[in-house]
């Protein structure tokens, strides 16, 4: 991990409107996300840690303040510019896998791979290489997202997030859905590529997984209660758990 | 019983709240559809019931009979119209008469009242009205204070030519003889009015100016003695109004005829067949979109309601599961749609009563009728009950799924996730354009969408390929049209004058010229089962351009003939038949070998010169003196495909050479200028009906674009998370319909380009239309897949705009 800011966020603040009630989600956030981090956003149930994940990745826009992501002040990007901005530099992973189901895994790589501008011979070696790692066979590729496990699909949907090598891999509850093994399988991935230098952003609120992150942000009420920096992750590192089980403990989860 | 209106009252509510601007669309769509259901109804029954009621409004007669040169006052050796009266009674045709009356008329008569080319007759309005009740009434009248002797009444029709009510009128009257003296008049146009038979610029009779006693009386003193210029109108009334009028007319022409009397004509059938001509011709047009459109709006419903049902399936499954009957939701989804069919049926069966004024407007130039249509409650109520009756059937139908699926089932269904199972265009593997391979792949996999699509192409390419040759041919080239519904006209024809009919030096001269072909005919009035039929008959047939042969083959032989297709449905013969020709007492047998097409004469049969012969020795007459003698005509016509740059030097040209000997009429650009108007009226129509289609189909791709839209909305979340521009999504899904839309209008542009005519021309049978000799060509077919490509993707791509507007975390959290 650098001491380089990937991303910063000044005074964010997203509010909804429903019903002609106007629901503040996010209140003035200051965070400065880091190269090479894998930062972990927990929180009570509504406390804002999707809304967050979302309005600084560029999948929707804050109602106020300002987000700078990889040099880039994102706030004043319209949809498009930040579609094209999401796909230099974001990836992103759903607790709902979001694979296309109509298409097979392979497919569902490929189509974002092949928006950018490296050719399709390029893209497809990397895909495979990507799958190689996630341990997912040839045969499984050509397989349509309702033919494989939730594991296998998530981690298909990891290789997609990652297939045109994005500066930050946003990670939506990645294990909400899926069984302890498939968690593992998948958390070990996250370790995984966050070692070879991978910054990864990951909203969860599951104390196992949460564990993997360098540093822990608890959101309550739309606003940062605590912070809870655990340092790079180690297997077996029983210290961490207990440091980890504290923060919470005094964040009320 | 109160709580099951209220349940479903809440799911209608529901229904409509949940598919908002889908269910738009489709009520856009209905609304079409019924517009024009009742625009083509309107113009198909109420514009003849129009006409007819005139008949009854006037208490008018049903036939006109005006003899010329008959009056009361001279005496030239000729029967006076008293005695002309009492001669049609007594004729063998009086017992279907119930009377007879007449009028004097002055002025008329070929060519010695002129306006605008056609005769005039001038008739006393005091005489008009003492024929005892109202033959006519004045519609339109420049100040009632003002006393009618001061202007004279013109028929309404005149409105459409530029004259307007107060403003004067011009007309010059001729003297007979071999040079004639002028005479001008000039009167305030006092009003118009409206008399059937008379006021309709399409029957080629005369045009009836009605004037005050003083303006009569001036002008009567002016032809004085001059009985030629008199003539005797009469109003003849059948006692059953379902008799042939045309058969009669023939009848009283030929006794006219008999006793010297030259006379003009107009039977109620013929006047009832030309001025509803158009409007039947159009409103065919009219009613094929709208059939058209009501299949696609059958198939709309069929959709709606089948991915509605999708859509809702768990929710349904719940609610039967709660305890509600399948017969109260399905009540729901058929109330929803009959509402909606209600809500858009009724006021496009309005529109279209409110349109139809207009569009018979089009063509009022032709038959001189204002028609300002009542609603008609009974035509409007048919159409809503078979609208309603359709949508209620296709509703009732595509709900049965509801019906007979378990809550459980209908819970596990909705929520599954389609189980694919091919992959398409797989992207490692197919050679491409990203965004068009995902397209393909989108299209591969809406498969309801895609047969609903290609069905509604099929349809629409149909029609739209017939308009598109329709509009093609008409502005291609004016006279191609005119060949195509008139075929057999010549470019130029010439009559010998009665005087020195010797043809042979004019022949000569034409033959010599560059380019020029010339056949020479004669034309003779026979009579064939009581009718009377004119005969053309050719030395040289096969080098005629005749008109265009629906079945059978020209006759080559003395003993054949070839009839217009009209008369052989009256007569009810057809090829190999054989029909009686008479011609004064000698009568013979004719093998019709052929059945052609003529909208302008439709009693008319083609037959050679030697079978002409058999009725008489016309060809020796013809060749030993050169003289006109037994026949109405004789004459040449010719024909050059350089004739439209000859045609102004070259009727000079001929008429400062021939001009004592021959009549020259430009056929084509007399033609051409007859139907100018009608050509103007006939592109409005043909480019009406295309941009109908064009709506139809934009409405179409909205509808399932939406859908689309709805139901792949996880789809577009996910490639808009992963980068893909809103840009390229609304391509994408804009080009994924393509596919359909170009496979659907080729399968129906090709047949339509193809067969199109010939249907058209089947179904335009009863106004004398068996072919359409249309052009077509191949780039047809594909010049309406390009229209209704382009009109589908830019429908699509804007009605996708909404994608551009939604954050991606509301896409995928969807």
């Amino acid at each position: 991990m650098s001491e380089e800011v990937i991303l910063k966020t000044t005074n964010l603040s997203k509010s909804f409107s429903s019903g002609g009630a106007i629901q503040h989600i996010l209140k003035n956030l200051n965070i400065e996300i880091y190269k090479g981090e894998f930062l972990v956003i927990m929180g009570s149930s509504g406390a804002g840690k999707s809304t967050l994940l979302y309005s600084v990745s560029g999948m929707d826009k804050p109602s106020l303040g300002e987000v700078v992501c990889c040099g880039e002040d994102i706030t004043k990007y319209n949809m498009d510019k930040l579609a094209d901005f999401r796909s230099r530099h974001c990836g992103f992973v759903f607790q709902q896998i979001n694979l296309v189901g109509s298409m097979s895994l392979m497919d569902n790589v490929l189509t974002l791979g092949l928006l950018g501008k490296k050719s399709r011979r390029e893209i497809v070696q990397r895909a495979e290489a990507l799958f190689e790692k996630v341990d997912i066979p040839a045969i499984t590729r050509a397989k349509f997202p309702n033919q494989v496990s939730g594991g296998e699909a998530q981690r298909s949907a990891i290789v997609r997030a990652l297939i045109n090598d994005p500066d930050i891999l946003f990670a939506d509850e990645p294990t909400g859905a899926l069984n302890a093994a498939n968690t593992q399988a998948v958390l070990d991935i996250f370790t995984e590529f966050n070692r070879e230098g991978q910054t990864v952003v990951m909203v969860t609120h599951d104390i196992k997984s949460a564990r993997r992150g360098d540093r822990i942000i608890y959101l309550d009420d739309g606003k940062i209660a605590g912070e809870c920096r655990l340092g790079r992750y180690m297997s077996g590192d029983k210290d961490r758990h207990d440091r980890l089980g504290a923060f919470l403990a005094e964040m009320g989860w | 019983m109160i709580n099951k209106i209220k349940r479903l009252y809440i799911l209608i509510r529901s229904n409509f709240a949940k598919n908002k601007s889908r269910l738009l669309v489709f009520l856009f769509i209905t609304l079409i559809c019924s517009t024009l259901i009742s625009l083509g109804a309107e113009l198909k029954i109420g514009f003849k019931s129009f006409i007819e009621s005139k008949f009854v409004k006037y208490d008018s007669s049903d036939i006109i009979m005006i003899a010329h040169g008959v009056s009361d006052g001279y005496s030239s050796g000729k029967i006076g119209k008293n005695k002309l009266k009492r001669k049609l009674l007594s004729d063998d045709v009086t017992e279907s008469v119930d009377s007879i009356e007449y009028i004097e008329s002055v002025a008329e008569y070929e060519d010695f009242g002129a306006w605008e080319e056609r005769a005039i007759s001038i008739v006393d309005i005091n005489e008009l009205r003492a024929l005892g009740h109202d033959r006519f009434e004045i519609v339109e009248k420049y100040d009632s204070d003002i006393p009618e002797g001061d202007g004279i009444y013109l028929p309404a029709y005149m409105k459409y030519t530029g004259h307007n009510v107060g403003e004067d009128f011009e007309f010059t009257l001729k003297e007979r003889g071999n040079d004639p003296k002028e005479t001008d008049y000039s009167y305030k146009i006092a009003g118009f009015y409206e008399m059937p038979l008379f006021d309709s610029p399409a029957i080629d009779i005369v045009t009836m100016l009605i004037v005050p006693d003083e303006i009569y009386k001036e002008i009567e003193d002016d032809i004085g003695s001059d009985h030629g210029r008199h003539s005797s109108v009469f109003y003849i009334t059948l006692k059953e109004k379902n008799t042939d009028t045309e058969l009669l007319t023939t009848r009283f022409n030929k006794m006219f005829s008999d006793n010297g009397i030259s006379s003009g004509s107009c039977s109620r059938d013929n006047y009832v067949m030309i001025c509803t001509f158009y409007p039947s011709f159009t409103s065919v047009f009219f009613l094929v979109v709208a059939v058209i459109a009501a299949l696609i709006m059958m198939i709309m419903t069929g959709f709606r309601i089948s991915t509605e049902i999708e859509e809702n399936l768990a929710e349904y499954g719940s609610l039967k599961g709660g305890g509600m009957k399948s017969t109260e939701i399905r009540a729901s989804i058929i109330l929803t749609f009959i509402i909606i069919t209600l809500a858009a049926a009724v006021p496009g069966i309005i529109a279209g009563w409110l349109i139809t004024p207009g569009v018979s407007d089009i063509f009022a130039f032709h038959s001189g009728q204002i028609w300002k249509p009542e609603f008609d409650l009974s035509l409007s109520l048919t159409i809503l009950l078979l609208l309603l009756a359709s949508v209620l059937i296709i509703s009732v139908l595509t709900t049965i799924r509801i019906a007979v699926i378990s809550p459980l089932s209908a819970i596990r269904e909705g929520i599954a996730a389609h189980n694919f199972r091919r992959n398409p265009f797989p992207l490692d593997k197919t050679k491409g354009g990203l965004n068009y391979l995902l397209a393909l792949k989108l299209y591969s996999i809406n498969m309801k969408q895609n047969m609903l699509l290609i069905i509604s192409c099929i349809l629409i390419g149909l029609i739209g390929s017939v308009a598109t040759v329709y509009g093609y041919n008409l502005a291609a080239s004016p006279s191609d049209l005119i060949r195509c519904i008139a075929p057999g006209s010549p470019d130029m024809s010439f009559t010998m004058k009665k005087e020195g009919g010797n043809d042979s030096p004019v022949k000569r001269y034409l033959e010599s010229l560059d380019n020029v072909h010339c056949v020479e005919f004669q034309l003779h009035r026979l009579e064939c089962s009581d009718y009377e039929v004119y005969a053309r008959s050719f030395d040289d047939i096969d080098n005629a351009r005749l008109s265009l042969l629906n079945e059978g083959r020209f006759p080559k032989h003395a003993n054949e003939v070839a009839i217009n297709v009209i008369f052989a449905d009256a007569l009810r013969v057809g090829v190999g038949d054989t029909i009686e020709l008479k011609k004064d007492n000698k009568s013979m047998g004719y093998i019709v070998t052929g059945i052609y097409q003529d909208t302008i004469v439709d009693k008319c049969i083609y037959i050679t010169q030697r079978g002409m012969d058999r009725l008489g020795d016309f060809d020796g007459l013809h060749s030993k003196n050169n003289v006109y003698i037994d026949y109405e005509s004789m004459g040449i016509e010719m024909y050059s495909p350089e004739m439209f740059k000859l045609s102004g030097e070259l009727e000079d040209d001929l008429r400062s050479r021939f001009g004592d000997k021959i009549d020259i009429s430009d056929c084509m650009a007399s033609a051409e200028q007859e139907t100018k108007v009608e050509i103007v009226a006939f592109k409005t129509i043909a480019i009406l009906i295309m941009a109908i289609l064009g709506t139809l189909s934009a409405a179409i791709i909205v509808l399932i674009a939406k859908t689309v839209m709805i139901s792949r909305r996880r789809y577009f979340g996910i490639l808009s998370a992963g980068g893909f521009p809103s840009k390229m999504l609304r391509k994408q899904l804009a080009l994924s319909f393509i596919p359909n839309v170009i496979i659907g209008t080729i399968l129906g542009a090709v047949p339509g380009t193809i067969f199109g005519a010939d249907v058209v021309a089947r179904l335009l049978r009863y106004v004398g239309v068996a072919k359409l000799n249309m052009r077509t060509c191949w780039w047809m077919p594909v010049a309406d897949v390009i229209f209704f490509s382009l009109i589908c993707f830019a429908a699509a791509y804007i009605i996708s705009s909404k994608l551009k507007k939604l954050s991606v975390y509301e896409l995928v959290s969807e």
